[in-house]
This record gives C-alpha cells, sequence and structure tokens, in this order.
C-alpha cells in the first residue's frame, strides 16, 4: 500500500524531528548533519528504530541538505551519492511492518536570481541530482520540506516530478505575520497550494511551523485552498534558549492535546519538526489512531 | 518626476539595470553625490525598510531594492569619496562561527548600506576574535552578528565578552539577531541590541551612531 492509499483509508502518523534528534546524540554546530550517514549510521539508525518503535507509519531520511548546493558549503559534495544511498538504507533498515520511507528534499540554503545569486538552472540541477540519487536508492515515496521561497519548491517539485512518478508530499515553513499567514519570502498558503498542485504534488501542508496551535491556523488555510491530502509537522512549539541550549517547550501530552484542533481542519497526515521526539510522535500517534475518517470509511 | 524622485522609485520598485543609469543622469544634472545618496537611495531603503516591517513586502523585495541601491552606488562612490563625504558609521558584521547561513546576515548588510554605513562583512563562520579584530582595525562603531543556528549563539556571548575585555565596549556596540535569537538572550549576553529583524537592526544601528 502505498502513502496516498493508506491516507485515504486513516490518519497517517509521520515521524519527528531529525537534526534536533541528531543534536542531543552530539550533532554540534554547523556540522553536516547528513555526514553523520557515513560517519555515525548508528545514530542515525537508532533515531529511525526509535520513531518506527513508537509506531510512525513512514520514516524521513536523514538528506534534507543532501543537495549538491549545500553540500558543497562542507565540501562533501562529491560524496551525495554515497550520502543518499547510505541515508536510504538506514531508514529502511528500521521501516518494518508497512512502514514507508520518505525520501526529504530540503531547501538549497542560498537564494534564487534575481534577489539572489542562485541561477534557476543550478537549483534545478541540483534537485534534479538528489531526486534522481533517492529514486535510485529505493524510497517510497518524496517530501520536499521547509521550503519558504515557492519558486524554489516548485523547482524541486519539478526535479522530483521528472524522476519518478512515487507519490510526492510538499511542505513549507508558514508563519502569521502581521498581514496574515505568509513564508519569510513571502508566499501564501493559497499561492502555494495551487502552485504545487499544478506542479504535481500528491499531498502538501506544512512544517517547522511552532507547535500545534500554529499549524492548525495554517492547515485551515491549506486546507480551504486545495483537494488534496494534506500533512502537518510542527516544532515542539516556538523555541526556548536557557544558557547555550536551546528547549522546545511543547511536551508530548501537549502536543496530543492539540491534535483534535488540527485534525478539525481535515488534515490526514501528522508528523513533528524541530524539538519532536520519539515520544512526542506516540503520544499524537496515540490520539491519531483513534480518530474517525471523515466519511465514515473506518 | 524629477530624477531625485525617479530613482528612490527604482530602487524602491527593486528594478534592477535602471538605477546605474539614473544615478549617472542626475550627476549630470549637476546634483551632489551626498543629496542624490540621502533623497534618493537612503530615502528609498527607508521607505522599503518601512513596508518589510509592516509584512506589505518581504524578503525578495528588499534584497531587488538593496541590489538596485547597490548599483547606483556604484557611480556614487568614487563621487561620495572625492567630495570628502563620510559613511554615516562603520559595521562590521557577519554570522558567527560554526554557522554557515548567510541569507539573514547580508539582508542586513544590505540595509544597512542603504542606510549610508560602510560595511566590512566578515561572511559566515566567523570567531569573536575576528569580530573584535575587524571592528578596531576599521574604528566600527558596530558589530553586528547573525546566527540561524540555535548551537551557534554562544559565539555571540564571545564576542560581547571579548569587546569588554579589549576594553572597547562603548566605542563599539553590539548586535545581534537571526531566527532562534531572542531580546531576552540579548539581554542576558549583554548586547547593546537586538534586530528583531533586519529593519529594525538598522534602526538600532542609526542609534548607535545618533547616540
Amino acid at each position: 500500500m502505498d502513502l496516498l492509499e493508506l491516507v485515504e483509508m486513516r490518519p497517517v502518523l509521520g515521524d519527528g524531528g531529525m537534526g534536533t534528534m541528531l543534536q542531543t546524540q552530539g550533532l554540534t554546530s554547523g556540522e553536516c548533519p547528513e555526514r553523520w550517514n557515513l560517519e555515525k549510521p548508528d545514530a542515525v539508525a537508532a533515531i529511525h528504530k526509535a520513531y518506527a518503535a513508537a509506531g510512525c507509519d513512514f520514516l524521513t531520511t536523514n538528506t534534507f541538505g543532501a543537495n549538491p548546493i549545500r553540500l558543497s558549503r562542507h565540501s562533501l559534495d562529491s560524496r551525495i551519492r554515497e550520502i543518499i544511498t547510505r541515508g536510504v538504507e538506514l531508514a529502511r533498515a528500521a521501516a518494518s511492518d508497512g512502514c514507508m520511507v520518505a525520501g526529504s528534499v530540503g531547501p538549497t540554503g542560498g537564494l534564487l536570481e534575481p534577489y539572489g545569486e542562485l541561477p534557476s538552472a543550478e537549483v534545478a540541477g541540483a534537485f534534479k541530482v538528489t531526486a534522481g540519487l533517492l529514486e535510485q536508492a529505493g524510497v517510497d515515496f518524496f517530501i520536499i520540506e521547509t521550503m519558504t521561497d515557492l519558486n524554489e519548491a516548485l523547482l524541486a517539485a519539478r526535479a522530483v516530478r521528472e524522476a519518478t512518478a512515487k507519490p510526492l508530499v510538499a511542505t513549507m515553513a508558514f508563519t502569521r505575520g502581521a498581514r496574515g499567514i505568509r513564508t519569510v519570502m513571502g508566499t501564501s498558503p493559497e499561492q502555494f497550494a495551487t502552485a504545487l498542485e499544478e506542479a504535481g504534488a500528491d499531498a502538501i501542508g506544512t512544517n517547522c511551523c511552532s507547535g500545534m496551535d500554529e499549524a492548525a491556523e495554517i492547515m485551515a488555510e491549506i486546507v480551504a485552498a486545495t483537494g488534496l491530502p494534506t500533512i502537518a509537522q510542527p516544532n515542539a512549539g516556538l523555541p526556548i534558549v536557557e544558557g547555550d541550549k536551546v528547549i522546545y517547550p511543547e511536551s508530548p501530552e501537549a502536543m496530543a492535546e492539540g491534535l483534535e484542533k488540527l485534525l478539525a481542519t481535515g488534515v490526514r497526515i501528522v508528523g513533528g519538526c524541530c524539538g519532536t521526539t520519539p515520544e512526542h510522535m506516540a503520544s499524537v500517534g496515540s490520539i491519531l489512531k483513534k480518530a474517525r475518517h471523515p466519511f465514515g470509511v473506518d | 518626476m524629477d530624477i531625485i524622485a525617479e530613482l528612490k522609485d527604482t530602487v524602491v520598485a527593486g528594478r534592477l539595470g535602471e538605477a546605474k543609469g539614473l544615478a549617472e543622469k542626475a550627476l549630470a544634472e549637476g546634483l551632489e553625490p551626498g543629496d542624490i545618496l540621502e533623497r534618493a537611495l537612503i530615502a528609498g531603503m527607508d521607505h522599503i525598510g518601512e513596508l518589510f516591517k509592516k509584512n506589505e513586502v518581504y524578503v525578495p523585495e528588499v534584497l531587488l531594492a538593496a541590489k538596485s541601491m547597490q548599483q547606483a552606488m556604484q557611480v556614487l562612490k568614487p563621487r561620495l569619496v572625492k567630495s570628502g563625504i563620510e559613511p554615516r558609521g562603520k559595521a562590521v558584521v557577519g554570522t558567527v562561527r560554526g554557522d554557515l547561513h548567510d541569507i539573514g546576515k547580508n539582508l542586513v548588510a544590505m540595509m544597512l548600506e542603504g542606510a549610508g554605513f560602510e560595511i566590512i562583512d566578515l561572511g559566515n563562520d566567523v570567531p569573536a576574535e575576528r569580530f573584535v579584530e575587524a571592528a578596531a582595525e576599521h574604528q566600527a562603531h558596530v558589530i553586528g552578528m547573525s546566527a540561524l543556528l540555535t548551537t551557534t549563539m554562544h559565539v555571540m556571548k564571545e564576542t560581547v565578552d571579548l569587546v569588554r575585555e579589549k576594553g572597547l565596549a562603548g566605542k563599539v556596540k553590539t548586535m545581534v539577531g537571526g531566527a532562534p535569537v531572542t531580546r531576552g538572550f540579548a539581554e542576558e549576553i549583554g548586547a547593546d541590541g537586538y534586530g528583531d529583524d533586519a529593519a529594525t537592526a538598522v534602526d538600532l544601528a542609526k542609534q548607535f551612531v545618533e547616540g
């Protein structure tokens, strides 16, 4: 069964944060998280296993920054094939009993021309490499995450669509400002929904927003703008800095309590982003799996 | 429309490729370079900064405006130097050590330049010592530090401490910003200011030099 068939049957539980989990295992400032696929694969595998044990329906590969542009900042671009292949293997080894593997595609970390310095063709080429390698490594579906620039999200979506017919999920990082919900680059949920649907995404939503309440506000706008299945993967609240540590304050219980409001918007896939842990996902999952299909199929 | 208004509009609208020609035209009409800078470029960047603060425009529009301003500056800069016009102040900016994210820092640098500051951009992955050395060398008024990673924010404290240690406190003001940075954090580490966004950072820097 693929993601889209599963979503038709019941709400789907995604996994939680990877980067912030790696930090608890010693990932240091400025270090390339994807390097751990090669150098500390056991740590990455342990996180995947913990999410699988928490009942997550899919595991997201540690390939968020695995595109040639971002890896070149760490002088790792020549090792992209190993990084992606190993990343997919690590998730696959932990995924049992129908658990799926989602290939993560994150932003390049640069800005597109004309406002930035990256030519579109270079960015398109980078996503083509990443999408192709994830497809070869055998992910079950693709998830484009944490995008803030609609043009960049579209380049990624087109690259994935050219590489594969597998399901494509796309999420952007929205936040509420003085003039409503936008990304920092000014994309509205409606612009995003319309454009990504046209670019061939199969499910759309938001990630890396600050907690369940904000996710519910954002998702209400996204659901209103699309007929596609929708997904929300919020952070565990708004981060608080204590000394040199950063704490994401939303507890697993609080996240589960916020779920009802989020599901009421029509969201069908719920996972987590920064600061969420296997405990958060187990807590959300315990409520999520009780939620009935809106049409009463189960 | 007079040439100053036209140039200002071009900057605000971020029409790339037009500002340089307009700046040349303004100079050819006999306008003072300082006047063009103040009334067209700085005024235009001020305006886009206000729109940005109100969420009426977002990052791309600000970047386009800044690029357009920089194109005009290519023409103005030699003339400004020749007429002995001093920059409003000097600012050392950088993303702190361990952090390779430079979008926010670049935005602040461009907007500061738009406000008439001379920028010493140290790039990313900048250690505390480098910030302080550059500030001393250039006799900068402001050190602006950016971090996007929560794990790199401590470098901001190291820099603030080092400024004090070197006896530069008061001479150079420190300001911090970036996604994970909060006002509380800025106060806790003893930074002179906190920029919630790029436009606020520019306001802060202006206050620092105006005293």
